[in-house]
């Protein structure tokens, strides 16, 4: 079947164009919804905006880099140790820095610039231990299989099908278990659900082993998707910040939309103007979308008063 | 290395001080005075330079480039604000940081006019060759040897100082009066009458103005501008240069830019066992660490007012 | 609609939360020179009133008209500037300035706060003299004199509620809107406070409407009392004949269970 081609602008603009883009969209999509869901959830409960979020997930990439290509172990052995080691990772900062910083009663600018300081020493010590050079992980990155007009590759496959999986999981565990119900009532309101007789340390432990283990889990797959650098989370962020935000601020719901949209809006945009333009693209929607809904997309105004 | 190598490095070390004093002299308008969380103030940095140098590459005289470099900066700081300033803080963060990201995306694909990454060279114009009449001025007349780099040391800080006491004047006004009042509550102030928006505006266009001095300035330092010379770590920088000095504080950004540049560019200069990489990334990791310890210590920097301090 | 008595007229006032209406067209208006309260028991959208009115938040349908003029359209400061000038329930004072500075803030007609004058002190020194004097002098009145280099941040909720009751009277309002002004301040405070309300009514033809949960209080001080509940307006008229109405107790009674 020849395709049919359309002239737009000086592109040329074709079908299967549109669905290779839309594949592509999701699975970029996918890793800016896993890691949006964690730095909202994390957002939500403990009110930290956590700058650190990409760096952790650059973090999820190396760990995995180490056990996948420099231990040799399989790349399920891998991904686990990155969600495992990510998870550790937010607990600790918790109890070395959150912790004692909420009790000393920081505010959120102070808090947020905290983890502007943490994100530089972490992203740097990978640098430091892991050197600027590019890593791949052991996956193989030239196997593709025809549908229908287009192709999807085995790194598009992965990508998605892990992703999907693991937002199948959040989604039922927000809304099915007491943990995930917990996380809620907490996100609403942190001292009504303390007085309520939730035990909010276990629910912020909670938090960090979910927001941390999906940040290690989307750095593992961005890892797969794109290259892993040291820069690769720090990068990653402020498209992760634009997809909640295009969500609305604390809802990890809105994460995953936001996250989709973005990714989608991105990965379309390569089809009417050059490809390097295309994180600029999605910045701008970003804007766009904020001047009609203030609140983010599925974000409602509060009452005030 | 020489001790004259030395010097130059030196005085190359503090101009890049001054240049980041001066821009931070701008957040300090937008953060301090204004309460405006702004991640994007990389981007006015990077209108001063570039229009600077579009300018001069284009055969418009320095000294006429200059004025309209800043106004350029203003306007942009305008077009930014009228689209975000609505958003609550956190949202207008991350959007500022978007913002300075298409900017400079913008210019690293625009290869034709900016030179994309290959750089916009010459773009200082007639600094060079004026700023060898100077050095030769002081040698014929004054019998005086100068370091190459010692006139724009010069002007960045009598710049820097001319910038921070207009500051300081206009820090006695009613108009900063209303600024503060904005950082402090926007509520309070749109019930008092006053327009909370237009102050916004006006703030983010007046620190994003003296953000475009320092983009001319680093234009005359460096001659060529490159699009990595206006990344997002540029604005954290300057944070964590405003986190060390205080915010609020005109003087400590004066002190915090000389520390950090001297962490930032000052490191290479001692012997370290490292390779250069690895010492690259050892300053990013003590910057990370002042910022951190800072913030949860003495969250109002070295001379901030505690009582003033706005972190929440 | 509006005549010459009228200082405010609030029409088909409306704004939902979600699906939750707050404010579910309500309508009345304000006498020139009145002591109007704006009472009914709690989640009856009063506070919610008062922010559409003053354009704090915006409505999803209705008009308001203030000395004459629709200022439905106008933001929240230009309404204030007009002369409708409120005070939060949630006293918003700025707390990392001082107590004096804090008035002065409020003071109209200051030339130093455009940009371009900042330079140029001998636009606004004078005039700056005057604000201090006028809000040390309001200062005084409201009992916080020796506070005024004090930082906001170190008052009680009383006096907090008392600056800002000083703030908005430094802005020269024709309509004083007040939130619970007497919330946590001391009553012999509060008494003296009414009276103070009271003389600039006489001398300064001041409006005032606010919204109090004190019925001694709401009775014995207003001239006309505006009953809200469950987003409407119940009714509005004198004291006497709204203490004895059966609907207005029905609402208290029934505002108890929420």
């Amino acid at each position: 079947m020849a395709p049919r081609a359309v002239r737009v602008g000086s592109a040329r603009f074709r079908m299967d164009d549109l669905l290779q883009t839309t594949i592509n969209g999701i699975a970029s999509g996918s890793i800016y919804a896993l890691g949006a869901i964690g730095l909202s959830l994390v957002y939500a409960i403990l009110k930290l905006v956590n700058f650190a979020h990409g760096d952790f997930m650059t973090l999820g990439g190396y760990v995995a880099f180490a056990v996948n290509v420099s231990l040799g172990m399989p790349l399920v052995v891998a991904i686990a140790a990155a969600v495992v080691a990510v998870a550790v990772l937010g607990l600790v900062t918790e109890e070395l820095i959150w912790r004692p910083m909420r009790k000393r009663g920081a505010g959120l600018m102070q808090m947020l610039l905290l983890s502007i300081g943490l994100a530089f020493v972490l992203r740097n010590l990978i640098l430091l231990t892991w050197t600027g050079e590019s890593r791949k992980l052991n996956v193989d990155d030239t196997a593709s299989y025809g549908i229908g007009i287009g192709r999807v590759s085995l790194l598009q496959i992965l990508v998605i099908g892990i992703a999907a999986a693991a937002l199948v999981g959040v989604g039922l565990l927000l809304t099915r278990t007491y943990v995930g119900k917990s996380m809620r009532a907490l996100s609403d309101s942190f001292d009504l659900a303390e007085v309520s007789g939730i035990d909010t340390k276990r629910v912020v432990t909670y938090t960090w082993i979910l927001g941390g283990g999906l940040a290690g889990l989307a750095g593992v797959l961005a890892a797969v998707f794109t290259t892993l650098t040291p820069n690769m989370g720090w990068t990653l962020l402020l498209g992760i910040f634009a997809a909640i935000i295009l969500g609305g601020i604390g809802n990890p719901f809105g994460a995953l939309v936001g996250g989709l949209a973005l990714g989608l809006v991105q990965e379309w945009s390569t089809n009417f103007v050059e490809p390097t333009y295309k994180e600029a693209i999605g910045f701008a929607v970003l804007i766009l979308a904020l001047l009609f809904r203030p609140n983010g997309l599925l974000g409602h105004a509060t009452r005030t008063g | 290395m020489g001790p004259l190598l030395a010097f130059g490095f030196w005085a190359y070390v503090l101009t890049v001080a001054g240049i980041y004093a001066i821009f931070v002299l701008g957040l300090q308008v937008h953060v301090g005075d204004t309460g405006l969380l702004n991640f994007g103030h990389v981007a006015f940095m990077a209108a001063g330079a570039y229009s600077t140098g579009l300018m001069v590459t284009n055969g418009v005289p320095l000294l006429a480039a200059i004025p309209l470099a800043m106004l350029v900066a203003a306007l942009l700081g305008v077009l930014v604000g009228l689209p975000t300033l609505r958003l609550r803080g956190d949202y207008f963060a991350i959007v500022t940081i978007a913002a300075g990201e298409i900017l400079r995306i913008m210019i690293q694909n625009q290869q034709g006019a900016t030179g994309g990454t290959l750089g916009l060279r010459k773009a200082s114009g007639g600094w060079p060759s004026f700023n060898r009449d100077i050095l030769r001025w002081f040698e014929d007349t004054l019998g005086i040897e100068l370091e190459r780099r010692v006139p724009l040391l010069v002007i960045t800080w009598l710049v820097a100082l001319v910038i921070a006491l207009l500051l300081v004047r206009i820090g006695r006004s009613p108009w900063r009066r209303a600024l503060r009042a904005v950082r402090e509550n926007e509520d309070a102030v749109a019930a008092a009458g006053k327009p909370v928006f237009q102050l916004k505006l006006q703030a983010l266009a007046l620190g994003a103005a003296i953000a475009g001095v320092s983009g001319v300035l680093f234009t005359l330092l460096q001659t060529s501008l490159y699009p990595e010379n206006f990344e997002p770590i540029v604005t954290f920088v300057g944070f964590a240069i405003l986190i060390l000095g205080g915010i609020g504080s005109y003087f400590g950004v004066v002190l915090g830019s000389i520390l950090i540049s001297f962490i930032i560019s000052g490191v290479r200069f001692l012997d370290f066992p490292l390779a250069a990489d690895k010492v690259a990334a050892l300053r990013f990791v003590v910057i990370g660490l002042i910022i951190m310890a800072v913030m949860a210590f003495r969250p109002q920097g070295l001379f901030g007012k505690k009582e003033e301090l706005h972190l929440d | 609609m509006t005549d010459a008595d009228t200082i405010l007229h609030v029409d088909g006032l409306a704004r939902h939360f979600g699906g939750v209406k707050a404010v579910d067209g309500a309508t009345f208006s304000v006498k020139r020179g009145s002591i109007t309260s704006l009472i009914g028991p709690n989640g009856a959208g009063k506070t919610t009133a008062f922010n559409l009115v003053t354009g704090f938040e915006s409505a999803d349908a209705g008009r308001v008209h203030f000395a004459g003029d629709d200022v439905s359209r106008l933001r929240a400061d230009h309404r204030a500037r007009k002369g409708m000038v409120r005070t939060f329930q949630l006293t918003r004072v700025l707390g990392k300035m001082t107590v004096l500075e804090n008035a002065m803030l409020a003071a109209p007609d200051q030339p130093g706060e455009r940009m371009w004058n900042v330079l140029t002190p001998r636009r606004w020194r004078s005039r700056e003299a005057e604000v201090k004097a006028q809000a040390l002098e309001v200062l005084d009145e409201i009992g916080l004199s020796e506070k005024a280099g004090d930082y906001a941040a170190t008052l009680s909720g009383g006096q907090r509620k008392l600056l800002e009751l000083g703030r908005a009277l430094m802005a020269r309002p024709d309509l004083m809107m007040l939130d619970e002004p007497m919330a946590g301040v001391n009553p012999t405070l509060g008494r003296q406070l009414l009276e103070y309300l009271d003389r600039l009514r006489t001398e300064r033809g001041l409006t005032v409407l606010f919204i109090e949960h004190d019925m001694d209080v709401v009775m014995g001080v207003s001239d006309e009392v505006v009953v809200m509940t469950q987003g409407r307006v119940l009714m509005q008229d004198r004291p006497d004949v709204v203490r004895k109405d059966a609907r207005v107790i029905d609402a208290y009674l029934g505002g108890a269970d929420e």
